[in-house]
């Protein structure tokens, strides 16, 4: 796998650690799987709802199972998380299911203070880039790409682009939203430090 | 799955657009549990896609950049701009104050960010009986989730539970409802460390009958401390 690693040591290494009773260990773990774990529990559940119960519980099995010594392949450390992570959403969604014949769904939870939060500021920023593009064109671009989930060859066709220009306009917007989103988030980490 | 594969399929797009194969998606997903590069550009493009989807919600249209700027310097010289320019750029210059002032009062009012999102310690509670040392939690000096696992035998009658924080002084410092016992027979709950300063404090345990009456089935003292 071509993969970028992310920080921290071996996963065979962290397994050996969390083994031995290692609390920094655990942490590391946390650290180290916790965005993409989130990643993963936001694309397969839209609703708010119970996001955040699974995450805890991915990582409370994950530390109690290598604990106990069940995870036989430590190099294969991040599969195992994965498929924690997995098994717990479809468990969580046939639980949903279950429930939705037994009883009259319940209203979805509304999303917490910093869901608003990073909603408000994602907006905040996408008008931004949209204010900065150059032609109404490239923001139809945007809209139709993203939102209205339009093929590339669909956009180009219809808008009369080359797909070269198609990517370069995504690619800066994508680029713009790196850079406005990393901001916002030094100067939030700046004033929770305050 | 490689880089490359994933930049000319724009894997990371098709991700949050449900338009991967079951075999791409699964491939694609053990990528990103290690790979931080494809993390990032998948969180920029459901970054991007939640912004867009608010901005055509609220329908409102971005304001060109140009004249937002001829208007704030209009503004700031104290110039006036005569006919229906002026009345465009300075509705332009309201309606961008208006978000500022509104941007600057949810800044005002934000709370710190849900420290689970960033890292969490786990604990597990045993019941202390006489005089037992209490359960112990290390209190970290940045903010991060504080995880507390209770081990419990299921009431009978209960449908849930709830947990309730108390610090020495019997205040209610948190409360935790409606929560259900595992598999396992685990009751989990988490709290911000942020609300714990060195002290002791007592994990409330109860029952919550169908009809919604609380009985308390344990209590779990407990002693936090500045982590070393």
């Amino acid at each position: 796998m071509d993969a970028a690693g992310l920080p921290g040591c071996g996963v065979a290494e962290l397994v050996r650690r969390i083994q031995a009773g290692d609390r920094s260990a655990e942490s590391d773990l946390i650290g180290r799987y916790s965005a993409a774990v989130l990643v993963i529990i936001r694309k397969s559940m839209r609703e708010h709802g119970n996001r955040e119960d699974i995450y805890q519980e991915v990582f409370r099995l994950a530390i109690e199972k290598i604990r106990a010594g069940e995870v036989r392949e430590p190099e294969r450390l991040s599969g195992f998380v994965l498929s924690l992570t997995r098994n717990l959403i479809s468990r969580s969604y046939r639980r949903t299911v279950g429930d939705a014949h037994a009883t009259p769904a319940e209203p979805s939870l509304p999303a917490d203070q910093l869901e608003r939060l990073l909603r408000q500021e994602r907006a905040s920023i996408a008008r931004r880039i949209l204010s900065e593009l150059g032609s109404s064109r490239d923001r139809e671009v945007l809209h139709r790409y993203y939102l209205d989930e339009e093929d590339k060859e669909t956009i180009c066709a219809e808008l009369g682009l080359h797909e070269l220009h198609l990517n370069q306009v995504l690619c800066r917007a994508r680029g713009r939203y790196r850079d406005l989103y990393n901001r916002f988030v030094e100067r939030t980490k700046r004033e929770v430090e305050r | 799955m490689d880089h490359r594969y994933i930049e000319e399929h724009d894997i990371a797009d098709r991700y949050w657009m449900g338009k991967l194969s079951s075999e791409e998606q699964q491939a694609f997903e053990l990528h990103i549990m290690d790979c931080s590069t494809c993390l990032a550009r998948v969180e920029e493009s459901e970054g991007l896609r939640e912004g867009l989807r608010s901005v055509r919600k609220a329908g409102r249209a971005p304001i060109p950049t140009a004249a937002w700027r001829i208007a704030a310097i209009a503004a700031c010289l104290g110039l006036s701009i005569a006919g229906t320019a002026s009345y465009v750029l300075r509705r332009q210059l309201v309606e961008a104050r208006q978000e500022a002032a509104v941007e600057r009062q949810q800044l005002s009012n934000r709370v710190a960010p849900k420290p689970e999102l960033a890292a969490a310690s786990l604990y597990r509670f045993e019941i202390v009986r006489g005089e037992q040392t209490p359960n112990r939690v290390f209190v970290p000096s940045s903010p991060e989730s504080i995880v507390i696992s209770l081990r419990l035998e299921p009431a009978p009658g209960a449908t849930r539970y709830q947990v309730v924080l108390l610090a020495a002084s019997g205040a209610t410092v948190a409360r935790k409802s409606d929560l259900a016992l595992d598999a396992g027979g685990h009751l989990v709950v988490t709290f911000p460390s942020t609300l714990l300063v060195p002290g002791d404090y007592t994990l409330r345990v109860e029952s919550l009958s169908s009809s919604g009456q609380a009985s308390e089935i344990a209590t779990y003292p407990f002693r936090a401390l500045p982590r070393p």
